[in-house]
């Protein structure tokens, strides 16, 4: 609230109010004072609420232009005619002072009646005829000249106008608190914070790093006053400019206990509606509204219903932090409760942004707080002033939380200052932690779905017993116990030389039992102890019923009929377990990770029974037992001692339960980009990747390029579309080889079979230019599609190392089956074989085809005469076979006297084509011969005659 | 207010008064009126209890002179000081017990020419005109 006066407030609703208005600035060193004569009309106002910045206005007509940019003090004044009494001062000589004489103020006369500096001991009254309030500094904005008028409009706001520019960096260092954050924005926008060393809410949080700059320090387009809106959030306050001594200032709400009737307010427009509040629930909400957090008074909301404050996408309130800040905004507006309100006022001008105060009509009194305030000054006065409902929300509670660090988390982050929105549903239990998590960005879009399951359970006691629920069929993962006090040492009773048993004191054990209270056996006809649970069984309802000891049964009793116990299974801890003091204890430990079950001794027994701490811990080790759980509930005890610590971790039941392993962590990914495409999946068991598969898709700028990485690839589909892009698979582009045990195809192309089968059929329109070698090729058929199969050696050979055999389906015949060829051509330099039958057998015998062509000059007859020709059979027929006629060659003896000049190339075969020629030629030697007989039988018998 | 033949004065453009009590030794005028007028914002009304509430914008002090019948002489003096933009009337005021000077614009006047018919004279008038402050008493 305005400084003013009584009087002031009493004249401001008068009948015949005096007011002024008085702008005064500084320009070229000179004061300058602009009163009424210079000023047409003045108009302050605002318009405020809470949780923001609000930004005073000035709109001045004025007959005198100020320059923009100049800083100006406005106030405003009400005539108020009054004197007031200033005995023993010092007076001034700008001052008018009076002395009161029969009820009339007599002026003194400087000069006169006192000099400047006077002490004047008598009654003496200062004069002041306006009173006047300061709305404070305005910054002049903008100035317009209207030519009708020869006036100037001229447009001024408080120093919030220094935070209308881009933020920028303010050179700090982070963390920072939020009132140093806040000092820090002050002192970079030439402001004084005037909380600089108050304490307001969230004063102390910090802020983690920089939220309103880019990682690179570049504008995201927030001004200043953006910023200080959210901190007007944070602090749960209003941030303004303080009209008194022109700071900023984080403002609440206050309570100037100021009342107003009737009389301030006009007889039109005045509405005073429903009452807003109190407020009792604060919600900050992100990611559209739809990630909230809240914190609530309950019983106000019992008591008043639910009025909530709903705070949405604040940046520094953004992070998971959040919910930290709740308390102390809650402390602030919990209660907080006003009367909308929207009336005009011939006049109050003392109330402050942000001041409460009663407005009293009749009987009724309204509590209100002024949020939006207009003063029309001219030659009169008006006062505008509204105060709306605040844009009400409602949270669907039950799909918000108080915290987002509770287990069940489901949020989505948008940080706008990186560009980053983050979306995470995560579901923790006691064993599992499931997380559902999509990240993007400008360049990448990211989702993973991880679930880590701890698949233990564990339990541990002061009391030596405990249950655990839903245990897997196992062994104990890890067992602790040790002593808490030297009263109940885990340990044998023995005897000492001053501890004897006795009826009263005997040997307890030192047993761990798991007791399956799931499962149950038949004990019928023993001696029962209370370690046990017993039960009878109902047949006809399939049901037990516990015994209970001192009611159905006495301890040590004989219990005849089919009773029950739990499933048991007792583990002896191997040695004692002593205490001294709270450092001094031994201690069991089973770890079945690493297979570790020992004891670490810290105490010994003296000789006298009593317990010494030893000098250096000693650590015994022992074999590691066998504990086999099976599935149930299980009540584990430490058998007779009721005060010591017990931890047990089991395995749970769980959905991985063909692993034995503590932990498993699966996990998919798709990391995606403008050229990149990166899927994997994890499995990950305790601490071993167990397998993993990575498929990267990734398209370059220049060329396309997809790459599978996986310990194992399935595609199991239907149907593979363009997996052979221009039906090629280029193996030498990238050193590709296919590789198998039978089949074999090398980077550069070259098949290699070993003992490889094909089975099926090969078809091509042409098969040429290629060796085919191997040692067999069979079980199948080689044919053409035309019956018609052309095997063309024109550029090729058949070699002389190879031997082609055909076979028939018996597989033992050598023939080429004639009926099914009907041409069967043979141009080849040597064919070696058993028999060959066909309908022609032609020797090629083309000029064409041979060289060194000379007339034979050898005798045929000679060679043939020389020659023997012998009866014999092949190796390969029975003696009895029809014998073949032939010559022999036996190129080392030569006694078979074979000639050499029809004998092939090798040396091994005949020339059946040089043999026939020979022959031929020796019919043309014998022909010449008989013609010559003949001639000289002609002669002869001529001469007979 | 009257207190002498000075009480109402006209400062001419040289810095001198007319003193129109006085001019020449005859008085130009034969009534004054002091009037104080008190001017009122538009935002007078009554307010939400009924009372009336209002500003005033101020008193501002007004003078109507009824002359004589001038002469022609006398109107050449007077009319052009009259038909002035603005006149600075001094005169005596009682609220402040003294002499006070105040800027005026004056209001309209009208000189009337009796006995145009007929032969017993054609004399002015006497006519009145207000002298208003243009500014609130301080």
């Amino acid at each position: 609230m305005k400084a003013h006066t009584s009087d002031y407030k009493d004249k401001i609703k008068e009948f015949g109010k005096q007011i002024t208005s008085k702008i005064t600035y500084e320009l070229e060193g000179e004061t300058i004072e602009l009163g009424a004569e210079e000023l047409n009309s003045i108009t302050p106002h605002y318009e405020g609420s809470i949780l923001k910045s609000v930004m005073k206005q000035l709109d001045i007509d004025s007959n005198v232009d100020i320059p923009l940019g100049t800083i100006l003090n406005y106030q405003f004044g009400l005539f108020v005619d009054r004197y007031t009494e200033t005995t023993d001062e010092t007076y001034q000589a700008d001052i008018e002072y009076y002395v009161l004489e029969d009820d009339e103020f007599v002026l003194l006369v400087v000069g006169t009646d006192y000099e400047v500096g006077d002490e004047i001991e008598d009654t003496v009254y200062n004069y002041q005829d306006y009173e006047y309030l300061n709305f404070g500094n305005y910054v002049v904005y903008s100035s317009e000249k209207k030519e009708d008028t020869n006036s100037y409009n001229i447009i001024c706001y408080d120093k919030m106008l220094y935070s209308m520019v881009d933020y920028e960096d303010i050179q700090i260092t982070y963390p920072i608190t939020i009132r140093n954050y806040i000092s820090a924005i002050c002192n970079h926008l030439g402001l004084t914070f005037k909380n600089e060393n108050s304490e307001f809410a969230n004063w102390n949080r910090q802020i983690q790093s920089e939220l309103y700059l880019d990682n690179g320090g570049n504008s995201l387009n927030y001004k200043f006053r953006d910023v200080l809106d959210e901190l007007a959030q944070v602090t749960a306050s209003t941030i303004c400019i303080n009209e008194e001594d022109d700071e900023l200032e984080i403002r609440y709400i206050t309570d100037t206990y100021d009342t107003i009737d009737e009389e301030y307010l006009k007889n039109i427009n005045v509405k005073f509606g429903e009452q807003y509040g109190p407020i009792n629930s604060i919600v900050l909400s992100r990611s559209g509204e739809s990630d909230n957090v809240y914190l609530q008074d309950a019983q106000s909301i019992t008591d008043n219903g639910l009025c909530e404050i709903k705070i949405i996408d604040n940046q520094i309130m953004n992070w998971n932090d959040r919910s930290d800040y709740l308390p102390d905004i809650l402390a602030k507006l919990d209660g907080l409760q006003y009367y909308i309100n929207d009336y005009n006022s011939p006049g109050i001008t003392y109330y402050n942004l942000c001041d409460r105060y009663n407005v009293s009509i009749g009987e009724n009194t309204y509590s209100c707080v002024m949020f939006n305030n207009e003063l029309d000054i001219t030659q009169g006065l008006e006062e505008l002033v509204h105060t709306d409902l605040p844009e009400e929300t409602e949270t669907d509670y039950s799909k918000a939380d108080k915290t987002d660090r509770k287990i069940n988390q489901t949020y989505l982050v948008v940080d706008k200052q990186n560009q980053v929105i983050s979306s995470v549903i995560n579901n923790v239990s006691e064993q599992n932690n499931k997380i559902s998590q999509i990240t993007q960005t400008v360049d990448e879009l990211n989702s993973k779905i991880q679930d880590i399951a701890d698949i233990t359970i564990s339990g541990e006691s002061e009391y030596g017993t405990f249950e655990l629920d839903n245990i897997n069929e196992s062994e104990p993962i890890m067992i602790k116990v040790r002593p808490l006090n030297g009263l109940n040492n885990i340990s044998y009773l023995y005897p000492r030389s001053n501890l004897y048993p006795s009826s009263s004191l005997y040997m307890p054990n030192r047993k761990i039992r798991f007791a399956n209270i799931t499962k149950y056996e038949l004990t019928t006809d023993k001696t029962y102890n209370s370690f046990n649970k017993y039960y009878s069984y109902d047949s006809v309802n399939d049901e037990y019923t516990l015994l209970i000891a001192g009611t159905d049964y006495i301890i040590g009793n004989k219990i005849t009929g089919s009773i029950y116990q739990n499933q048991i299974i007792d583990y002896e801890i191997p040695d004692d377990l002593l205490y001294y003091d709270g450092t001094h204890y031994d201690e069991f430990y089973l770890d079945y990770d690493s297979q570790t079950c020992q004891i670490i001794k810290k105490c010994e027994y003296n000789s006298d029974g009593t317990i010494s701490p030893l000098a250096n811990e000693i650590t015994n080790t022992y074999t590691y037992p066998t504990i086999p759980l099976s599935d149930g509930d299980y009540e584990i005890t430490l058998l007779g001692y009721s005060n010591a610590y017990l931890f047990v971790r089991l395995m749970a039941s769980n959905i991985y339960t063909s692993q034995f392993a503590t932990r498993v962590e699966m996990s998919s990914a798709i990391q995606q980009s403008a050229n990149e495409i990166n899927l994997r999946v994890d499995e990950k068991v305790d601490e071993e990747d167990f397998t993993h598969a990575n498929i990267v898709l990734k398209i370059n700028d220049d060329t396309s390029q997809a790459q599978i990485h996986a310990d194992k690839v399935d595609i199991d589909a239907t149907d593979v579309f363009n997996i052979l892009a221009g039906n090629t698979i280029n193996l030498t582009s990238n050193n590709i080889a296919i590789d198998s045990t039978h089949f074999k195809v090398t980077k550069q192309g070259n098949l290699t079979c070993s003992n490889a089968n094909v089975s099926g059929s090969i078809t091509a329109s042409s098969i040429s230019g290629s060796t085919i070698s191997g040692s067999t090729i069979s079980g199948g058929t080689i044919k053409s599609n035309n019956n018609y199969l052309t095997i063309n050696l024109a550029n090729g050979e058949i070699d002389s190392y190879s031997t082609i055999n055909f076979y028939n389906q018996l597989g033992s015949s050598t023939e080429i089956n004639g009926p099914t060829i009907d041409t069967f051509n043979v141009n080849a330099h040597n064919i070696t074989t058993t028999s060959i039958t066909a309908q022609h057998y032609n020797q090629g015998s083309l000029e064409s085809i041979k060289k060194n062509i000379n007339l034979c000059n050898k005798n045929g007859l000679n060679i043939i005469n020389n020659s023997d020709i012998y009866e014999f059979n092949y190796k390969t027929e029975s003696n009895n076979e029809k014998k073949h006629i032939g010559l022999i060659i036996n190129d080392a003896e030569k006694k078979y006297n074979t000639p050499k000049e029809i004998l092939t190339e090798t040396g091994t075969g005949i020339d059946l084509y040089s043999m026939i020629s020979i022959s031929w030629k020796a019919i043309q030697e014998q022909q010449k011969t008989i013609d010559n007989l003949l001639e000289r039988i002609e002669k002869l018998e001529r001469n007979d005659k | 207010m009257y207190i002498d033949i000075n009480s109402i004065q006209i400062k001419k453009p040289n810095g001198t008064y007319v003193s129109l009590g006085n001019y020449n030794g005859k008085c130009l005028i034969v009534e004054a009126k002091y009037g104080y007028n008190k001017l009122w914002a538009s935002d007078s009304g009554r307010n939400l209890a009924g009372v009336m509430t209002g500003t005033l914008i101020g008193v501002f002090p007004k003078i109507i002179v009824q002359f004589k019948k001038l002469s022609k002489a006398e109107l050449e003096k007077i009319v052009p000081i009259l038909d002035a933009q603005n006149q600075v009337v001094r005169y005596y005021d009682p609220y402040k017990k003294d002499y006070v000077e105040m800027t005026t614009y004056t209001g309209d006047y009208e000189v009337t020419n009796k006995g145009m018919v007929g032969t017993r004279g054609r004399k002015n008038d006497g006519f009145s005109i207000s002298f208003i402050s243009i500014r609130k008493r301080s």
